[in-house]
């Protein structure tokens, strides 16, 4: 899995789009708003925030979901950074916040490379577990 | 003649972006005997908005810093621009806010009119190309403002787009790019 990071507006999903038209990949499912299906199928998943703020499921549940859709598949997500402003006046606004932050740290913690995206920069937070894992894992 | 150095310099609200601005060209100017020219965009809309004008002036006021008051319309200071210039517009933020709500008044804001911001971007980066084009160096600070949840306002969300766009666009055409955080310095992009 391949985490990319930033604030709105920051150009996520147009370096994105220009990595995976650089790797000969734009056939790649793109799912906006909500949560692909599990399965084994490359996805490109981004607006979880969206998503998270509509689904209606308790924390545990949601990052239950999430978790499924990226398990053993190429995933690319693209998270939008919600958690350095202002604290909200609305306590939904707050509980948002909290649960984006606990489910971002899960997701990467399990991404194989993180990249954090400030007005079109890539850089790198994390790259390499995989090997790792694998190595861990005997394979 | 060379085009001059374009450093864009954003940062958190007392991350000490202004004062690293002023610090950079103020080097230059000792270094090469240079004008600097001090571009301030901010207005004073309530007395802590004065208070915090007074002390930015105050910091200045060490060096011979030439200022300007330009809210808003920055291409009209462009006959002021001399050659060698050492430049520095605080901030774009401040600007965006201006450009964007002028005329809100008389009822009829830029946000609210189709192709009032665009026309006012591209002015935008026409300056910024005058200006690059005459001054050895073009320091603009803005704010990271972008890390938040979405604002419920759809003026604020419009004005966070546009701050994103320009964000992007400025990093694109600068030399170098900085985030300060703190008074720590990253350099994004350095050519």
């Amino acid at each position: 899995m391949h985490v990319f990071i930033g604030g709105a507006h920051n150009g996520k999903r147009a370096y994105v789009k220009e990595l995976l038209k650089a790797q000969g990949r734009t056939d790649i499912q793109w799912v906006e708003g909500r949560l692909p299906l599990p399965g084994t199928e490359p996805v490109v998943i981004a607006g979880i925030e969206q998503w998270l703020a509509q689904c209606g499921l308790s924390e545990e549940q949601a990052i239950r979901r999430m978790m499924e859709a990226v398990h053993n598949r190429d995933a690319v997500v693209v998270l939008t950074d919600i958690g350095r402003g202002i604290v909200p006046m609305e306590a939904d606004q707050r509980e948002l916040r909290d649960i984006c932050g606990r489910l971002y740290q899960r997701l990467m913690s399990e991404a194989d490379e993180v990249t954090r995206i400030w007005y079109g920069i890539a850089q790198t937070l994390k790259r390499g577990e995989q090997d790792e894992n694998l190595y861990e894992n005997g394979r | 003649m060379v085009r001059g150095k374009l450093t864009f310099i954003t940062g958190g609200v007392r991350s000490g972006k202004s004062a690293y601005a002023e610090q950079l060209l103020v080097k230059e100017a000792h270094a090469h005997n240079r004008r600097l020219v001090y571009i301030a965009s901010g207005t004073a809309t309530d007395p802590e908005m004065a208070t915090r004008i007074k002390r930015h002036r105050q910091d200045r006021s060490r060096e011979n810093w030439t200022t300007y008051e330009q809210p808003k319309n920055l291409e009209t200071l462009l006959p002021f621009i001399q050659r060698g210039d050492l430049v520095l517009w605080d901030c774009l933020t401040t600007w965006l806010a201006n450009e964007l709500y002028a005329g809100w008044e008389t009822g009829m804001p830029c946000v609210g009119q189709v192709g009032c911001m665009e026309q006012k971007e591209v002015t935008l980066y026409e300056t910024i190309e005058t200006i690059i084009s005459k001054a050895s160096q073009f320091v603009i600070v803005s704010n990271e403002v972008l890390d938040e949840c979405p604002s419920s306002l759809a003026e604020v969300r419009l004005y966070s787009e546009w701050l994103g766009r320009l964000h992007q666009k400025l990093v694109n055409k600068a030399d170098t790019a900085i985030e300060m955080d703190y008074g720590l310095v990253k350099i994004w992009k350095s050519r």
